[in-house]
């Protein structure tokens, strides 16, 4: 016995067959479609879908940056900024974080909307980031008379649950009491984020508003921060946070409540992971790609066959699957 | 002519047929073909069945959504309390009466069998002036000696209630109070008495922590404090049985389970305070071919526990709670997004043609190697190897 015996594919010498035109046809209509779903297996296998996974939280956690700027219609001397946080902490960020006068407008605003509205792309989004940014410092001027504040900067706390909060002074934290017609809590939020700064994440708060018209008005933010790593294809990680927020505002009687911006944050135990998978892996593509290019040819083959056949019958006189000219 | 043209494509052939003269028809060949038939059959139907089935791809992703809204669907059924007794108010996290809620609310009176008797929209309940027949156009009801209303009058019975509410009395003698006996307030309790209270309708309030309750008596605001006026109710307590029917926060999708849904409390006599407390996670459900649609599922743990109870004198004491169904909310940063999908018709097809071209091939490799053994032994049975 020979090698050649095991030939699962034994061939016919071009003598012995017949070529027909219309299974030439049927040929190059099989190519063509093979081709183009050869093409769309391979655009699917390069195509890539955010996979969401859950963790929890293996390293211990001391400090988080926290990121803040934003401008209140009040004037800079008249806010106190403090944070309080579970292991009883205080923090007054008055002195860590820049106070800016300047006029309160409400510019108008499209890159978050423009970053919202879009579709999470994984890979941009780590290569934005790992441009270094700054939080943009508007230059003092202190000769105009400026009626709104701009706290800007960023500063380290516990990576515990908090309560930072902006308040005016003397209500809330003992110092001069101020005059209730100068309290009023309209306030724009251009950046609130925990961690590293990236400016192009957009977390929930990003410019965002509000306005009040009472002195005695109190708006509170209940965040919970899920610490979040971002994962491209390359395994390039991004470690951000993301939040989700409600809020409410209440107005009180003068004096029985303090006016203020409340931010009271908690953290998830849960880091959420968002990575950059391919649909399917390599083997899976060659599978797929060999059933198709397969599975058409033959099924292509016998519905000609079958075509034929069908064709043949209705014309005898051609029945003509004989040896003519050998 | 025709012809030609097609002839000139026969090079591309790659179904070259052998010719007739060099096939062979065996029957164990006709038995491989029906067998493979049946099996690319079979496979076909469960392709075809997997092509029109909806998978869905579920993932979990925090909710960054703000200042939105939710709505609140219920149907409770208390069968052992009147109507006129309850009352629903809903606050936020703090204790406050929510703002800038919108609700239709309907009670409606049960018979103590269960049939439907009255509906009425709340809070609307009853409150109609009397007949200026009967007494006098410029009629200005007194007080009983409680705080005025800003009308300056008491001309209903509910308008007295109401007054002893705001100077902080209990109203639990309506038989001494002239608006009463003449609306027939006693009979109008006495006729109720025995009657249950159906509430159903919809809220719908900010999508922030909060709560909203069904409990006895009329709620109102003192000093930054939610009271209710339950003086009257201490002495015989009420019975909280309970049926909820239905309480979703959101518009139904597949897949999405109420697990308050049904939920049946009997027996619930004395002063009982039910708690529910439920967390609340947004959802986005992508329909197939429809626009997504932003609803809410929730999880819920119950609690409960009796407040009427006597001192060993006999006394009742007062209870350190308030009697009621409440139902607290809370919202989950996270949010579900699930996903309708559906193989392509592309990828059906390509299944299609890799189960019949495969199978087949198979079939014939299987078919071929038969053929070869049967011919060998054929063969050799010819000489007289065999056997």
């Amino acid at each position: 016995m020979q090698f050649k015996e095991f030939d699962a594919f034994p061939k016919v010498e071009s003598g012995f067959v017949k070529r027909t035109g219309s299974g030439g046809v049927l040929t190059l209509i099989v190519t063509a479609i093979l081709c183009i779903l050869v093409l769309g297996e391979i655009k699917d296998y390069m195509s890539l879908r955010n996979d969401y996974k859950f963790l929890v939280d293996p390293l211990v956690n001391h400090e988080l940056q926290i990121n803040l700027d934003i401008t209140i219609a009040m004037p800079c001397d008249a806010l106190s900024i403090d944070l309080q946080d579970m292991a009883s902490v205080q923090l007054r960020l008055s002195d860590k974080l820049h106070k800016i006068p300047t006029h309160f407008t409400l510019g108008s605003s499209t890159r978050s909307e423009n970053i919202r509205n879009k579709p999470l792309n994984v890979q941009k989004l780590i290569r934005a980031a790992s441009r270094s940014a700054a939080l943009e410092q508007a230059s003092k001027n202190s000769n105009d008379n400026f009626k709104a504040c701009k706290i800007v900067g960023s500063f380290e706390a516990n990576k515990l649950s908090g309560n930072m909060h902006v308040t005016a002074t003397g209500h809330g934290y003992p110092g001069a009491h101020l005059d209730h017609n100068v309290i009023n809590m309209t306030h724009k939020i251009d950046e609130l984020s925990f961690g590293a700064l990236y400016p192009s994440i957009v977390n929930p708060l990003d410019d965002s508003f509000e306005i009040s018209d009472s002195s005695f008005e109190a708006f509170q933010y209940f965040l919970v921060v899920v610490p979040t790593i971002y994962e491209d294809r390359s395994k390039k990680q991004l470690l951000t946070n993301q939040y989700s927020v409600s809020e409410y505002r209440r107005i009180f009687k003068p004096d029985l409540g303090v006016p203020g911006l409340f931010f009271k944050y908690d953290f998830e135990p849960l880091t959420l992971m968002i990575s950059e998978e391919s649909s399917m892996s390599l083997g899976h593509l060659l599978v797929r790609l060999a059933g198709l290019v397969g599975g058409y040819y033959v099924t292509a083959g016998m519905a000609h066959k079958v075509l034929s056949a069908i064709f043949y019958y209705f014309k005898p006189e051609q029945t003509s699957l004989r040896r003519h000219n050998v | 002519m025709a012809k030609t043209t097609l002839s000139r494509f026969k090079n591309f052939d790659a179904y070259a047929k052998t010719l007739d003269d060099f096939r062979v028809k065996t029957s164990t060949g006709a038995a491989v073909t029906l067998v493979s038939a049946f099996i690319i059959l079979t496979l076909l139907l469960g392709e075809f069945f997997d092509y029109r089935s909806i998978h869905l791809e579920s993932s979990l992703v925090v909710d960054s959504g703000r200042k939105e809204k939710m709505s609140i669907d219920f149907d409770i059924t208390f069968p052992k309390i009147p109507c006129y007794i309850l009352t629903l108010d809903v606050m936020d996290v703090a204790g406050e009466h929510q703002s800038d809620i919108t609700h239709s609310v309907y009670k409606v009176q049960l018979s103590p069998d269960g049939t439907e008797i009255k509906r009425e929209k709340s809070p609307n309940l009853g409150n109609t002036g009397p007949d200026p027949e009967e007494v006098g156009e410029n009629y200005c009801g007194d007080c009983g000696g409680a705080e005025r209303p800003e009308s300056g009058c008491c001309n209903t019975c509910e308008d007295v209630r109401q007054a002893y509410v705001r100077s902080g009395w209990s109203f639990n003698h309506p038989e001494g109070i002239e608006q009463c006996v003449r609306e027939g307030y006693m009979e109008k309790m006495k006729e109720q008495a025995k009657q249950g209270c159906r509430m159903h309708g919809q809220l719908t309030v900010n999508k922030v922590a909060g709560n909203f309750h069904i409990a006895p008596g009329r709620s109102f605001q003192r000093s930054n404090m939610h009271v209710h006026d339950i003086q009257q109710y201490l002495e015989n307590g009420l019975d909280f049985s309970h049926h909820i029917k239905h309480l979703s926060f959101g518009k139904l999708v597949p897949n999405v389970h109420n697990p308050l849904d049904d939920q049946i409390v009997n027996n619930a006599e004395g002063l009982y305070m039910f708690q529910y407390y439920i967390k609340v996670v947004g959802t986005t459900y992508h329909y197939l071919n429809k626009l997504p649609v932003k609803t809410n599922q929730y999880s819920v743990t119950q609690f409960n526990r009796n407040l009427h109870f006597k001192d060993a004198l006999g006394q009742v004491r007062q209870p350190n709670g308030l009697p009621g169904v409440f139902f607290n909310f809370d919202i989950s940063p996270m949010m579900v997004v699930q996903k309708e999908e559906r193989k392509s018709f592309t990828s059906f097809l390509t299944g299609v043609c890799a189960i019949v071209g495969g199978i087949f091939t198979v079939a014939s490799i299987i078919d071929g190697a038969i053929w070869r053994a049967e011919r060998t032994l054929k063969r050799k049975m010819e000489l007289g190897k065999a056997l």
